[in-house]
């Protein structure tokens, strides 16, 4: 039977386990059984297609395009499978949200007549009056991604295995996690707001002056003022493109150490640099961002898990949609 | 003589040519109070990091009212060049919006708003106490609902939240429960998620890549002003639980649990920045306490020394000045967000108090200092987003109309349009936090914030250095500017006396534009200005600009239809500056406004990009596209924090002779303060004056009762030929009618073995009962002479 198929595939396996964590004690435990249910086909009727237009034109600004009506049919389709499949786990049940909204929308339609808090929500669930209720809905669906994200962790593992498999996160986020190169460098500077066209011819004449010499702790080199200094130690590209613009940061990883350069152009004129240091960029090890590849890790896991879940849940469902008519003037 | 006297004498004679002499790196005025790795980018001479010092993500209840959903973590992945979602969320949950900044930032402080804190928390966890509360069935609801149109009235759910910050005496919803329970213990759970984001993504490695901020925003609305300051941490020590409005409804009630709860208590440290005085109905800057009673010098001090910096400009617009009350200055009319309160409509020319602008408030706080004998309101100048996205430093022109601040609230695209509130058409991308710092670590980056060093951009980064005291006029020529300016001057947010006695300070800056990158432009630099305000001889406050640098008619533009800008600029602009008008027994402050040139302004951006045209049918939403209601082009610009003259402080010139044999130095002095205060009064107080450099060099005590009084409160006047009290042996005060004093001191023949004969720094203080100033600078060897730089 196909149902119990899909119950032997570990996503929604863990879900049930994740339901039975999330269930505090026995008598709130989720009624499923593994075993035939009868899931009812999934029909999204004109009135929602026409709700996720105008939801869509309003939020965005225009109407959807093809394409994304579709998305958004099937991510409907999602959120009330999600939702169907709460309700088949019993996750309204000693939900106080829930039971606050029954009682509260039989108050509203019954007054007096409603009897208890206990009554009301007995006869208001015997009514249906938590269906298509907008935040029990939203409830139930927040919460079955809850209990997905507290599955997935279930399925993690622990000790050497979980090392191997953050460095694994890690090696395949290198860059995410990379550190910057780094960058110590004097520069002799000429601006082109002073000298103009002669900035250049500057530089190349200072540069001939100097020959190879390197400059000397605290010599001063002449040139013109900079409002960054002259001496700039252990700055990232990211760094030196904030100062002196992006260009000129590429423009140093490529430049030779400890000899004078070649005229570099920035936002501000031209430079001689001097590289007297250069640390390549590195991924640093995992006991240093583990707390960082962790979260990265869990996150991903999550959704690999809700994935999978996904994928096992709509092949339970048969899904309707009422024919789609093609956008109109009238809905822009 | 000592020995190293002679050597450093036969030096002098020698005439050894010393390069410039005395260019010193300014001294690291920080410790280290939390456990890092050093930072290997450490620059004594200081560099601007660009930062947000005010943000918010979906832990703010206004944030999550239009439908935010990113958290600060989120805040600081996006600071970091992560793209983030933005609402309006698709039913999957699934943000049907990213964004992305262009540059990245060097460091942020998440802000989320005391208030509601706990509450929003309360309303959205399943499970959590209060959760079944009316309030939080309603709050649910509402934003279960679409957003409808700005005109549309609030969900009453919001307007009850909100009015609550409103009253005088509020109180919390009653979903918080009996002594707010429910929502106070959740305000603690979000309080450490915020600590824990900021922990996370703090490098405390020797990259000193990010650094992170705790804080948050304490939210008066008192009859719908905007009183708030964001409160911001030095470090990971910080309060228990962040006050609020609720608890403490007056800024004075505020310091007082900040003190008790941060100051002397372990490493544990604040700033207050208040923002948007522009909105504070005159409350923000009224020189008085909370509660409507007079300040006092103490409550003047406390302000002062909690409140270092203000926002001078964010996404609320600018607060720097009124084209009403600064008619001379025609760059007051950027962005004004032209409303009276923060829950009224935009409307043309609203009658604002001028106490609202910060220009205002510096002038009312020299005029208090005069009164009181101290500034409440001393503060440097930052700018920074107030963005409700998880968007730290989105400010971008060219994004704004597209992304916005403001969650769903900026979707359709016709509501960044409108004149109603929150957001609308007067609403900018904001600005950004810059801080001169060694390294980018929390202590480096906080000192600044103490310090002042600091300035504020309407978002775009060019680089501005200010220097006042006595930097050579020919600095600008000079490669080592900001060596010399940091020896010879203050930064930034400092203090000078009369440096050079009755004459003007001299002001040097130096700007270089924004080298732009990913899609940001580098626009050119238009001009720099010095704005001065001071207090005139009736009392009076006044204020001029000045233009000091550029061409103000360089007759660059922008072309509104295409956005392209024309025309040249400046890539760099220097000068040193003189103030004309100056006098040295007058109260004032100086700060430098930078502009570039044109560029559009992002509603002009945004009308084009919706195909507006004026020509055409306009549709009525899209009616300010077609108005002068907004500006059409803008000029980006950065505020540097004033320099602050105090006249009570001494200029001097002075030279030590150093004899040729021992017991033949002399020290001659002549001190001029700019105004003379009260309490320099040599009847009843000693008078005791202090020559130091790394060793004492000199000291002197007259007792009360020894100068003899030539003209009661004018002058003064102390003789002995014999120096039998310290040596002295002719000290002169006297006050001319405008305040203005000088001191002549001179010793007789005397031993003073501790003066090296080398230049150096020296430092002259003087002391007499509570006042208590020292002149800090370079004395030059001159043949046998010491004598003291102009």
């Amino acid at each position: 039977m196909r149902g119990r198929n899909v119950l032997r595939q570990p996503a929604l396996h863990f879900l049930l386990i994740g339901a039975a964590i999330f269930a505090a004690s026995p008598s709130t435990a989720p009624r499923a059984t593994p075993g035939p249910t009868v899931r009812a086909p999934i029909v999204i009727p004109a009135s929602t297609i026409a709700e996720l237009r105008k939801e869509h034109q309003l939020t965005i600004g225009e109407p959807p395009t093809t394409a994304e009506l579709e998305s958004l049919l099937a991510r409907e389709a999602d959120r009330e499978i999600l939702y169907r499949e709460a309700l088949l786990l019993g996750l309204d049940r000693a939900d106080p949200a829930v039971e606050r909204r029954v009682i509260e929308k039989m108050r509203f339609l019954y007054g007096d007549d409603a009897g208890t808090d206990a009554e009301a929500f007995t006869r208001g669930l015997e009514i249906g009056l938590h269906r298509d209720d907008i935040v029990v809905r939203r409830t139930l669906v927040i919460k079955m991604r809850l209990l997905a994200k507290r599955a997935s962790v279930t399925r993690e593992p622990t000790g050497t295995e979980l090392d191997q498999a953050l460095e694994a996160h890690l090696a395949a986020h290198a860059d995410r996690y990379r550190q910057p190169a780094a960058i110590s460098l004097r520069h002799v500077f000429f601006s082109t707001e002073r000298r103009g066209a002669r900035a250049d011819e500057d530089a190349t004449a200072w540069q001939a002056r100097r020959g190879r010499t390197p400059p000397a702790d605290g010599e001063s080199l002449g040139g013109d003022v900079f409002a960054l200094g002259h001496e700039l130690r252990h700055q990232s590209p990211q760094a030196l493109a904030k100062m002196f613009g992006r260009p000129f940061a590429d423009r140093t990883t490529t430049l030779a150490t400890r000899t004078w350069s070649a005229p570099v152009r920035s936002s501000y004129g031209t430079h001689i640099l001097w590289i007297s240091d250069r640390t390549p960029a590195r991924v640093p090890p995992l006991s240093a961002v583990r707390a960082r590849v962790l979260r990265g890790y869990r996150a991903e896991q999550h959704e690999i898990y809700l994935g999978e879940l996904m994928v096992a849940l709509r092949s339970l469902y048969e899904i309707r949609t009422a024919p789609v008519a093609p956008a109109t003037e009238a809905d822009a | 003589m000592s020995a190293l006297r002679l050597v450093g004498l036969l030096a002098a004679l020698l005439l050894v040519p010393s390069p410039h002499v005395g260019a010193e790196l300014p001294t690291q005025d920080w410790v280290r109070t939390e456990t890092r790795m050093d930072c290997t980018a450490y620059e004594a001479l200081r560099t601007p990091f660009f930062g947000e010092t005010h943000l918010h993500t979906s832990l703010s209840g206004d944030s999550a009212f239009v439908r935010v959903r990113t958290n600060p973590r989120d805040a600081y992945m996006y600071a970091l060049g992560s793209a983030i979602g933005l609402p309006p969320y698709d039913p999957n949950d699934m943000p049907t919006r990213t964004t992305q900044i262009r540059r990245r930032l060097d460091f942020t402080a998440v802000t989320e708003h005391a208030e509601f804190l706990g509450e929003i928390r309360t309303c959205l966890q399943m499970g959590l106490p209060g959760y079944d509360h009316q309030n939080c069935i309603d709050t649910r609801a509402a934003l279960a609902q679409p957003l409808g149109s700005p005109d549309d009235p609030l969900p009453p759910i919001f307007v009850a939240f909100t009015l609550s910050t409103v009253v005088p005496t509020p109180m919390r919803l009653p979903l918080c429960g009996v002594d707010d329970v429910n929502c106070l213990t959740q305000a603690a759970v979000a309080w450490q998620e915020i600590q824990d984001a900021a922990e996370e993504f703090y490098d405390r490695s020797a990259a000193c890549d990010f650094t992170t901020f705790v804080g948050y925003e304490w939210t008066n609305n008192l009859a719908g002003f905007n009183l708030h300051r964001n409160i911001i941490f030095r470090n990971a020590e910080v309060q228990p639980l962040p006050t609020s409005y609720y608890e403490e409804p007056l800024v004075e009630g505020l310091f007082t649990q900040l003190e008790n709860d941060c100051v002397g208590v372990g490493n544990c440290d604040f700033v207050s920045i208040p923002h948007n005085s522009n909105v504070s109905g005159g409350l923000m800057f009224d020189p008085a306490n909370g509660d409507g009673s007079p300040l006092t010098k103490a409550g003047a001090t406390r302000r002062a020394t909690h409140e270092t910096l203000v926002e001078i400009y964010q996404h609320k617009g600018s607060s720097e000045c009124d084209p009403r009350t600064s008619p001379n200055d025609e760059l007051c009319g950027f962005e004004q967000l032209k409303r009276v309160n923060l829950f009224a409509p935009a409307a043309p020319d609203p009658n604002l108090p001028a106490v609202n602008f910060t220009r205002q408030a510096l002038k009312e706080g020299l005029r208090q200092h005069n009164l009181l004998g101290a500034n409440p309101f001393e503060f440097g100048l930052i700018g920074s987003s107030d963005s409700h996205n998880a968007t730290p430093g989105g400010t971008v022109e060219e994004d704004f109309g597209t992304i916005g601040h403001l969650g769903v609230r900026d979707r359709p695209p016709s509501n960044p349009m409108t004149r109603i509130g929150p957001g609308g058409v007067t609403n900018s991308g904001g600005g950004l936090a810059v801080l001169y710092a060694e390294e980018n670590s929390r202590d480096a980056l906080f000192a600044a914030m103490r310090r002042r060093e600091a300035y504020g951009t309407s978002g775009t980064r060019p680089m501005v250095r200010f220097f006042a005291g006595r930097p050579p006029k020919d600095l600008c020529d000079r490669p080592d500017f900001i060596e010399e300016g940091y020896t010879s001057g203050v930064p930034m947010g400092g203090t000078i006396g009369p440096v050079l006695e009755k004459k003007s300070p001299r002001f040097a800056v130096l700007a270089m534009k924004d080298p732009g990158g990913n899609g940001e432009p580098s626009t050119q630099l238009q001009r720099v200005q010095i704005v001065k305000g001071w207090v005139d001889e009736n009392g009076d406050t006044q204020e001029r600009v000045y233009d000091v640098a550029g061409d103000p008619d360089n007759g660059a533009t922008v072309d509104l239809d295409t956005c392209i800008p024309s025309g040249t600029g400046f890539d760099t602009l220097c000068t040193v500056w003189k103030d004309p008008k100056f006098k040295p027994e007058q109260r004032a402050f100086y700060y430098a406004r930078v502009l570039e040139n044109p560029v559009c302004r992002w509603s002009t951006r945004h009308c084009n990009d919706q195909g507006i045209d004026c020509d055409g049918v306009v549709p009525p939403e899209f009616s300010d596209c077609c108005t002068d209601f907004v500006e059409k082009s803008i000029q980006e610009r950065a505020w540097t924090s004033p320099i602050f003259y105090h006249p009570e402080r001494f200029g001097l010139k002075g030279d030590i002779k150093l004899g040729k044999d021992p017991g033949k130095d002399k020290l001659k002095l002549q001190l001029t303060i700019g105004d003379i205060p009260p309490e320099l009064d040599v009847e009843n107080n000693d008078f005791t004056l202090t020559v130091t450099d790394d060793d004492q060099i000199y000291t002197a005590t007259l007792p009360a009762g020894s100068f003899e009084v030539k003209k009661p409160g004018t002058s003064y006047k102390y003789k002995d030929s014999d120096g039998l009290i310290d040596d002295v042996k002719l000290v002169q005060l006297k006050v001319n009618s405008k305040g203005v004093a000088k001191i002549k001191f001179q010793t007789v023949n005397t031993v003073l073995p501790n003066a090296d004969a080398s230049t150096h720094r020296i430092d002259v203080r003087l002391t007499v009962g509570d006042y208590d100033e020292t002149d800090s600078r370079f004395w030059e060897l001159k043949g046998s002479k010491l004598k003291s730089q102009k």
